[in-house]
């Protein structure tokens, strides 16, 4: 019953959001922060109970909802999904320690935020595919409002393009729900089911894999159609740039995982090496593109492209350990990328009111707690040993190498990623924080000082970094538990090297 | 009492750690720990050598089925040498920081990342394996970086640190290709050879790197790895074309130039492709690339300094020339002279770039050697231990770097007639433009105020310099020892792969022509320099001055065809696949609600009529088709 705590009370704790009295603006927030502290807590207390020595999902609730169409209100946890739900509490605490002074309706604010949350739990937990996918909807709709009413310059067309692109990921991914309805012809939707035993046709799986992924790859940030991400998570909020970068494009990652590789393996192996490419080119073009950057805020949006297209890389090899690879750079960059945009579109904005970095003048001497903790930030989501990214970025290239489908020549270009991730970011941290502005401030020239980081704003910094430093020095528990979560899909997959 | 050797690691570690936690106000205690721990390292390094102490057990860090890795501790005859001489040269400097960086506002955290970076480098020291080594490898380019970029409000200190990380950053990428695919190969990370035949991949008939070697169909795998593992060396240790970082990288301050321009972190690459000696040795092409890439850079660097005037680029330049030297040994097949070569090399270049700082202290942070001049009466003890430092750096007879030059032209003087060429006029090379350095600062008429105020430095300067300058001078011999146990070493570890025995044929030919070259540099300097001229009578040579063009180039070509791309892309992401995608999609929408506008009128017959044809279809559709 544990893991749907955090989803349920989540809703509730929306719905209390929009009814509580307007005279106790403050109350709000308390609320807000109750709810995703308690759904870290929860998450937490089942990642520790999570057992990695059974096989198979624990905590299994199944209910018959809808039986004549076969749909279950089922779900469970496994050693992934449980570690993306505590990913999605940090995030959910963070999230809403960085907007804790936001005035504008507030309330609405709060409750599509907790909606928004709740939807992700939930997505996380599902093992039939009509619950994952009514989850799933629930998490697009939120994001639509917060970017429309609370976000900044653009804010419409960013909106906009993100609920097409989400729209777009939906109809794909529906499609490929009813199509796998009556392709598997036992007419079930458990995921349990069809991953113990994917008995699809080949030809089937040939058509329906490429669907399936692209649809959730589009949430995911897969190249071509990551050009929702930039936009979209430079005019949101800075609490919903994180949950964005965070969580949500996990929510793509995670089902081309749950559902396509976990279902469709012979689909997978044929279409994998395409889909490598694609996620190569997701990496390189993201990391040139934040080269090119002057907003400090699309530098960051510009990273999650990349460091996603690791993500999708280790997805497609298909290999335990590129796999565990794969959601293991889930978590890092989970917990990181919000980190950056706490840091960059919160923290440092609401100093200094812009983002561009060309006006920025040494701000290391200016700000220096807070210049700190972005450099080191920065050099966690580099890759820097010490830190989750490194462990992630090399378990995707060891497993990405020793399958045989993916051209040796790709895992080297995925390389050259990484010296082109370390180009942007010291070249971004230097502009922000050791060099001399290229042009003069806006109007009145910089403070010598700017106000010294609030405690909430050291905490979300510790928290963050805490996990990622955790992972990065002792990363053996968070390894064993996404790997036993794994076991019952790489059972599809022939191990080709030892 | 086994975990004892750990606090070789952990010493500095906390020491770091502790200081930039709460000590990062009170400078002096923070100087304190960070010596402290550093000595606590030496007396560890110094137990495993000649005491008791042995190796503890690897700790695992990832166990995963089909991936393990451990953080070991290797302390065979290899690593405890150059445990030494890290640690040895590393208190040193600490000391020497003492006082140099006294006053500096953040004297508290220098010492927290030179304490960061004795962690980093003694952790490649004592790795087993390759991903251990990556990993301390990286941090190494981490410490570096803020070492470098410590003064960071000047602009050419933080540009320099950036150019250090991001091309130490380009070598990390071949490193990482090269570890990857030795794994692919080889199906083990550890550096044990005894692991390579066990843990290979049966399945394919390789149970030794000689099988490797020997199957055509992993031709170009070796060869990738090869190259790969040698492109981390080449970044670290600051070969052609990847060495722009290391002249630039003077602008740190002094002690940091002789910890890690000299002794350590440049002398990691070198020590990394002689611990993997045979994975390299089993591809003749890249042997000869990297002898060629040696010899490149040991003449290339020594050109320039010709016609530098910054006493520590000089130095600078010195370094990269004689890292040539240690690679070029090792591309011709004598890891053992690259090694000893690397060990003189760190305590007397320590010796110079600390004497440099002595000077450069003394003249009130003036670097020209053109401002300089008359020295030697005011710096006395400084002047001393520079000459030392200067005669063992160009092979003045029976000093340390005498022995080990004169093994690695040995090296070439067997079968390699353009190398050895080409390293005797080197050699050459090297002694006048150090004279030329030694002669204009020390002698001469002072050719400023700050030259005629000079006055020595306080003892915790030139304690160290003494403290360095006694093995170079008396202790010669005693170096041919560290040589002997470097060959040693070499024939038990890889029998395969050093030629079976050592040959002293034609030692007394290579011996007189290097104190040939010697004397040539040394006179040639003496009669252009010993008087103390004004100004550089040599005539100038733009290209050498402005160092071939060739950061130049890296600056606008690298960086345009770079931002170039950049921009491209950018331009891709906002316009085609905007337009295309999404200004496409809303179109669409948009038109298709102009069509569905068409129905909604406003007039009420209209609805009506529509209601009732919908509601008829609908019967129609229930009554007569189901």
């Amino acid at each position: 019953m544990l893991p749907i705590v955090p989803t349920l009370l989540s809703f509730a704790a929306a719905v209390l959001c929009l009814f509580l009295p307007r005279h106790s603006p403050g109350l709000v927030r308390w609320i807000a922060l109750a709810t995703a502290a308690a759904g870290l807590s929860v998450s937490l207390a089942c990642w520790c109970m999570y057992d990695p020595g059974q096989s198979g999902f624990q905590q299994v609730v199944a209910v018959p909802w809808v039986p004549d169409m076969a749909i279950w209100w089922r779900t469970g946890i496994d050693g992934v999904s449980v570690t993306m739900m505590v990913l999605t509490g940090l995030v959910a605490v963070a999230g809403v320690l960085i907007s804790w002074d936001v005035e504008h309706r507030r309330s609405e604010f709060f409750a599509w935020y907790l909606v928004l949350i709740g939807g992700v739990y939930g997505v996380f937990i599902s093992l039939d595919m009509v619950l994952f996918f009514i989850f799933y909807e629930i998490a697009i709709i939120p994001k639509y409002f917060l970017i429309a009413i609370w976000g900044g310059e653009r804010r419409t067309y960013a909106a906009m393009k993100l609920a097409l692109f989400s729209f777009a990921s939906s109809t794909l991914v529906l499609f490929s729900i009813l199509a796998m309805y009556y392709g598997s012809g036992s007419a079930t939707l458990d995921i349990t089911q069809l991953t113990r035993a994917s008995n699809f046709s080949q030809g089937f799986q040939y058509a329906i894999f490429p669907v399936l992924f692209t649809g959730f790859g589009i949430l995911a940030g897969m190249w071509p159609f990551h050009t929702w991400a930039p936009t979209g998570h430079v005019a949101a909020p800075p609490a919903a740039s994180m949950l964005l970068a965070g969580v949500v494009m996990k929510l793509g990652a995670y089902g081309c995982l749950r559902m396509a590789i976990g279902t469709l393996p012979a689909g997978a192996q044929a279409w994998a090496p395409m889909f490598a490419i694609l996620a190569l080119a997701g990496i390189l073009h993201g990391a040139l593109a934040a080269l090119a950057q002057r907003d400090f805020k699309y530098v960051i949006a510009y990273s999650s492209v990349s460091h996603m297209g690791f993500v999708l890389l280790g997805l497609c090899s298909l290999d335990r350990t590129g796999l565990t690879g794969s959601v293991l750079q889930m978590f890092s960059h989970g917990v990181l990328s919000p980190l950056l945009f706490a840091l960059v579109a919160g923290i440092i904005y609401s100093r200094t009111h812009t983002r561009d970095l060309a006006v920025f003048d040494r701000f290391g001497e200016r700000m220096p707690v807070i210049a700190t903790f972005t450099v080191v930030a920065g050099l966690a989501a580099m890759g820097l040993p010490g830190f989750s990214g490194f462990v992630a970025e090399l378990h995707i290239l060891i497993g990405a190498w020793r399958q045989p489908a993916i051209a040796n020549v790709v895992v080297v270009l995925a390389g050259v990623g990484i010296i082109l991730t370390a180009a942007y970011t010291i070249t971004r941290l230097h502009m922000a924080f050791f060099q001399k502005s290229v042009e003069p401030p806006p109007e009145v020239p910089w403070p010598q000082r700017f106000a010294p980081p609030h405690p909430r704003e050291i905490a979300i910094c510790v928290l963050l970094l805490g996990f990622s430093v955790w992972i990065g020095l002792y990363p053996s528990p968070m390894l064993r538990q996404i790997e036993s979560g794994l076991n019952s899909i790489v059972a599809h997959y022939p191990t080709r090297w030892r | 009492m086994n975990a004892l050797p750990w606090f070789l690691l952990v010493a500095p570690l906390l020491s770091a750690v502790v200081i930039f936690a709460t000590l990062l106000r009170s400078p002096k205690v923070a100087a304190g720990i960070s010596i402290g721990a550093c000595a606590i390292s030496f007396a560890i390094a110094l137990g495993l050598k000649f005491g008791s102490l042995v190796a503890p057990v690897a700790i695992p860090w990832i166990t995963l089925p089909g991936l393990a890795i451990e953080i070991g501790f290797n302390a065979d005859a290899l690593a405890q040498m150059m445990l030494l001489v890290v640690t040895g040269v590393g208190l040193l400097v600490h000391i020497y920081s003492f006082a140099y960086m006294d006053g500096d506002k953040g004297q508290a955290r220098f010492f927290a990342e030179l304490s960061l970076f004795m962690f980093s480098m003694l952790g490649i020291v004592i790795a087993t394996n390759f991903i251990q080594m990556f990993i301390f490898w990286e941090l190494v380019g981490l410490s570096s970086y803020l070492l470098i970029g410590f003064w960071f409000e000047k602009k050419s200190a933080a540009d320099a640190a950036k150019k250090a990380f991001l091309v130490n950053r380009i070598g990390d990428f071949g490193f990482l290709v090269g570890i990857i695919t030795f794994w692919g190969l080889t199906g083990t990370l550890f550096f044990d050879p005894a692991t390579w035949t066990a843990g290979g991949d049966s399945a394919k008939g390789i149970t030794s790197l000689v099988d490797l070697q020997a199957n055509p169909k992993f031709a170009t795998l070796i060869h990738v790895m090869g190259f790969g593992l040698f492109m981390g060396c080449m970044g670290k240790s600051a070969m052609v074309p990847l060495h722009v970082w290391l002249p630039d990288a003077m602008e740190g301050p002094t002690p940091v130039s002789a910890l890690i321009h000299a002794a350590t972190m440049v002398a990691a690459g070198v020590y990394m492709i002689c611990r993997i000696y045979p994975v390299l040795a089993i591809t003749p092409l890249l042997m000869t690339f990297i002898a060629a890439i040696g010899l490149i850079t040991l003449l290339f660097a020594a050109v320039i300094a010709l016609q530098q005037d910054d006493i520590k680029r000089i130095l600078a330049y010195s370094t990269l020339s004689q890292l040539g030297y240690m690679v070029m040994a090792v591309g011709l097949g004598a890891p053992a002279a690259a090694m000893f070569h690397l060990t003189t090399h760190a305590f007397f270049k320590a010796l110079l770039f600390l004497g440099a700082g002595s000077v450069i202290h003394a003249m009130h942070h003036e670097q020209d050697i053109w401002k300089m001049g008359g020295l030697w009466k005011k710096i006395p003890l400084t002047f001393w231990t520079f000459v030392v430092g200067t005669a063992a750096l160009t092979g003045f007879p029976f000093l340390a770097g005498f022995f080990s030059k004169e093994e690695i032209l040995m090296a070439a003087w067997h079968g390699h007639p353009f190398h050895f060429g080409l390293a005797a006029l080197t050699a050459a090379l090297t002694s006048f433009y150090m004279f030329r350095l030694f002669f204009v600062t020390f002698f001469g008429e002072c050719r400023s105020e700050d030259a005629k105020h000079a006055h020595e430095s306080p003892a915790a300067m030139w304690l160290p310099l003494v403290i360095l300058a006694i093995p170079s001078v008396i202790a010669g011999f005693g170096f041919v020892g560290i040589g002997h146990a470097f060959h040693d070493f070499f024939h038990h570890a890889f029998p395969a792969f050093i030629h079976a025995e050592h040959s002293h044929e034609g030692a007394g030919i290579v011996m007189s022509i290097s104190i040939v070259a010697f004397l040539a540099g040394l006179g040639a300097a003496a009669a252009y320099y010993l008087k103390g001229p004004a100004k550089d009578p040599m005539p100038a040579m733009p290209p050498v001055q402005n160092k071939f063009y060739i950061d130049y180039i890296y600056d606008n070509a690298v960086l345009g065809v770079q931002a170039g791309i950049a921009r491209m892309l950018n331009t891709i992401d906002y316009w085609l696949l905007g337009t295309i995608f999404v200004r496409g999609s809303a179109t669409f929408v948009s038109i298709g609600g102009e069509l569905l506008r068409l129905f909604q009128t406003g007039n009420m017959q209209t609805y009506a009529f529509l209601f009732s044809l919908g509601a008829a279809l609908l019967f129609y559709y229930i009554l007569f088709l189901i």
